[in-house]
């Protein structure tokens, strides 16, 4: 199945597409991504991460077409 | 007529002659809004239409608009924004400056879609407009007054059976201070282009709402489908509650450690504007190169974190009583803070001080006293004066001292010295006041050097008069590009490189390009067909946003959740695709070019200040050697917006294609 | 007047957007109640009951439809 992931800047972004599109086999978890990104554990209380626009647990099983998005900080002001 | 009451918009605008107190309400064809949209597109038509070429900006000739949105009103979200529109007095050029607040619904319910004065008052005056209609009341009384004692005094002046919706100016337009804003909702700042000098000088003080006219639109239930599945995934997004300020810095760091594209949900972006508001980057600006420092000529190791960490917004936001919203906004990023401790009982409380008030009063400045910029938010927003403007001021008159080119004699003796708050305060005072030193000072920076002497003008930053936004364009060329080319130069909001990363607007209109994951960021300081095409892109976008009232921070969550082109069809009942959108923005963007060019303006004289292109490079920092070529950059642009590439004036294919010719909008030039 | 329905607001769905408090004709509404989020924004309340008319334009303006007559 394949996942769009938005991932911060700090990622392994190897996994990822030019789309930022992932493969994963069925039944994959969100902590199946955290890992192939390798998240920087010192990292991980300013990351959030939502699946659809939802805040779910690491367990989740994740399917084919969703959206996962770290979060950025933008300029602005 | 009756077609335009389930379109959006009023269909009409009010335009007030103040030299012979009458009134005249134009009818407005629904070609018009078909073609410039409202907004900053129909305050650029008017202009275009009733100014008479080579105006005094601040004589009798000059017009200012206050125009609100095509969604505002209609049940659509972040789309609150107002624009004052004019002949900017600082460049000469078209002059807009954006706000927010609860002005731009009022304009619509008072039955216009913008409300425009020509003429001069003989003495000050204000403008009331109820349901009965508009009069204008004598406003002598409240000539002097700061723009939160304006508004204070008004409330008690007049009894109305809905709130006042009040914009005023402050002393600093009054005596014409050229870098004057107009404030409303007690310090909400339409800050740019000098603005607030022009309503200064005609002599009028304030214009005051009352309206409840109805605004309907063609589908506002599909509005309302809209709001609904974007409120949805905005209220989903929120920082976990460990996530501190202090983290900020580190992520600032992480955002530069890498020089590849990667693609961003800006609707996650959300859930830290609605945490810190735009101070989420005070210091996040900083350890990313963004922010400028010291005139910007300095760097992170000039102004390192025992400096910085004052501006920590967890900090700021420790004064923080409530949260303060523009109608229509389910973000939230203002802010209302009590200072009645900090500055000793002098004011109760201030607007949460925005990043750029921030970073022009800290970092710019090597300013590292959190308390005094409190205080100079508040003096500026009751003053009625821009703080971008009057940071980068103050910024190149402490370089100059620092050269020794100004002596204490000249300042009055204050001294100068980098950081020096107490100083800063005094001298913010003055330029308000238009007293002492403060008097060369009141200008914005070009006045300033010229005042000062020719060699001071490598340290004035500003493109064509305007002092640019706290964003460096080391950092981000193709803001630089915006800097430059805009017929409204210096403006941070008209886009960037990270901004259109954001937009993902790619998945709308079908030839903007995607960014790819991977791409190499440093390929946008090159003159590249790319870049040309990303930043003419970011202009006709801006154009529909500010011809809508929508909000940046809306803009920047992406389009792909913020559906602004199915906003406009829901609202209009029109089916424009988004390419159709697209060409509005060209043409809106075109017209304010082609009023530029009418009134003179070369646009090659808005390059910025080669210091921001990295002539000569930093030489420390995350921007360290960083540059690219300005000239060959505002080529690019020209060429994609369909200017001449040399001159920057609109060429008369494209004038043609936009369909010009047919609006009977005569002597629009061409090259 | 005291009769006639006035708005209710459910804060569940409510997103404190202002619309209805600028909306309203006679300003009854005013945004002031800041303890139903973690962000302290400022939600609306029907502070002038007895002013208010019950004309439901805030409740058709609702873009959450979060406003209902009782």
């Amino acid at each position: 199945m394949k996942i769009q992931v938005y991932p911060p800047p700090f990622a392994n972004l190897s996994v990822l597409d030019e789309d930022g599109m992932m493969v994963l086999p069925p039944g994959a978890r969100l902590a199946t991504v955290y890992r192939r990104l390798k998240i920087p554990l010192l990292l991980q209380p300013l990351v959030i991460c939502h699946v659809n626009y939802q805040r779910v647990k690491l367990s989740t099983q994740l399917k084919d077409g969703d959206v996962i998005s770290f979060i950025l900080p933008l300029a602005g002001g | 007529m009756r077609g335009n009451f389930l379109k959006g918009y009023c269909g009409k605008i009010l335009m007030v002659d103040l030299t012979n107190s009458t009134f005249d309400e134009i009818s407005i064809p629904d070609t018009i809004y078909e073609h410039f949209l409202s907004g900053v597109g129909l305050g650029a038509y008017i202009l275009y239409k009733y100014l008479p070429p080579g105006a005094d900006p601040l004589g009798p000739d000059n017009i200012l608009g206050f125009v609100s949105g095509l969604l505002t009103g209609t049940g659509s979200f972040m789309t609150g924004r107002w624009l004052a529109v004019t002949k900017s007095p600082l460049t000469g050029g078209f002059g807009d400056a954006n706000c927010g607040g609860t002005f731009s619904p009022a304009l619509k319910q008072s039955g216009y879609d913008g409300i425009f004065f020509k003429g001069q008052a003989a003495t000050p005056k204000m403008l009331l407009i109820d349901n009965a209609g508009p009069q204008l009341r004598d406003a002598a009384d409240l000539w002097g007054l700061d723009t939160v004692e304006t508004e204070a005094a008004i409330n008690q002046m007049i009894t109305a059976n809905k709130k006042l919706a009040i914009a005023a100016i402050g002393p600093a337009g009054e005596h014409q201070s050229l870098i004057a804003g107009i404030s409303n909702d007690g310090g909400r700042m339409a800050a740019r282009s000098g603005v607030g000098t022009v309503m200064g000088s005609k002599k009028l003080k304030a214009v005051v709402l009352a309206g409840s006219k109805m605004i309907r639109s063609h589908d506002s239930l599909a509005i309302k489908a809209i709001s609904q599945d974007y409120a949805k995934k905005v209220k989903a997004a929120n920082l976990p509650a460990m996530a501190t300020g202090a983290m900020l810095p580190m992520m600032g760091r992480s955002m530069v450690a890498t020089d590849k594209a990667i693609p961003i949900d800006g609707m996650l972006s959300t859930a830290i504007i609605k945490k810190w508001g735009t101070g989420f980057t005070n210091t996040m600006g900083i350890t990313m190169g963004d922010t400028p420092v010291k005139n910007w000529k300095g760097s992170v190791a000039d102004f390192p974190y025992r400096n910085y960490r004052h501006m920590n917004p967890d900090r700021i936001q420790k004064h923080e009583t409530k949260k303060y919203h523009c109608y229509s906004c389910v973000i939230g990023c203002g802010g209302v803070c009590d200072i009645s401790g900090i500055s000793k009982g002098r004011f109760p409380h201030t607007h949460k001080p925005e990043y750029e008030t921030v970073a022009a009063f800290g970092s710019l400045l090597l300013n590292q006293n959190r308390d005094s910029i409190f205080i100079i938010n508040e003096l500026l927003n009751r003053g009625g004066m821009d703080s971008i403007s009057a940071g980068n001021t103050i910024a190149f008159a402490m370089e100059c001292y620092e050269k020794g080119w100004l002596s204490q004699e000249v300042t009055g003796g204050l001294d100068l010295t980098w950081g020096n708050a107490p100083a800063i305060i005094t001298l913010v005072e003055q330029m308000i006041a238009g007293v002492g030193f403060g008097a060369i000072l009141q200008h914005g920076v070009k006045k300033a050097s010229a005042i000062l002497g020719i060699e001071s003008a490598p340290l004035a930053i500003h493109a064509g008069g305007q002092e640019p936004g706290m964003h460096d364009p080391r950092l981000d060329p193709i803001l630089g590009i915006h800097y430059c080319c805009d017929p409204t130069p210096g403006r941070h909001t008209i886009g960037a490189g990270s901004y259109y990363t954001y937009m993902r607007i790619w998945e709308d209109v079908s030839w903007a390009p995607k960014v790819k994951l991977g791409e190499d960021k440093n390929d946008e300081y090159e003159a590249t067909n790319q870049v040309g095409l990303k930043s003419m892109i970011n202009a006709c976008i801006k154009q529909i946003l500010d011809g809508s009232g929508g909000c940046f921070f809306a803009l920047v969550s992406g389009l792909n959740h913020f559906k602004l082109f199915d906003y406009l069809n829901a609202a209009t009942g029109w089916q424009k695709t988004a390419n159709e959108y697209m060409t509005i923005g060209l043409r809106m963007q075109t017209l304010r070019q082609a009023f530029n060019i009418r009134e003179g303006i070369n646009p090659r004289d808005f390059k910025m200040n080669q210091r921001l292109g990295g002539h000569p490079p930093l030489t420390a920092g995350p921007l360290k050697g960083k540059h690219f070529n300005i000239d060959e950059m505002m080529s690019i642009h020209y060429q994609f917006m369909g200017w001449d590439k040399k001159t920057g004036i609109p060429t008369k294919t494209a004038l043609s294609d936009l369909g010009f010719c047919d609006l009977e909008m005569e002597g629009v030039t061409h090259g | 007047m005291a009769d006639k329905k006035k708005p209710v607001i459910d804060y569940e769905s409510c997103m404190a957007c202002g619309i209805c408090a600028g909306d309203c004709p006679l300003s009854c509404i005013a945004l002031r109640k800041t303890d139903i989020d973690r962000y302290q924004k400022a939600y609306p309340v029907l502070d002038e009951y007895y002013r208010c008319t019950g004309c439901t334009r805030c409740a058709k303006a609702c873009p959450m439809e979060a406003i209902g007559m009782m």
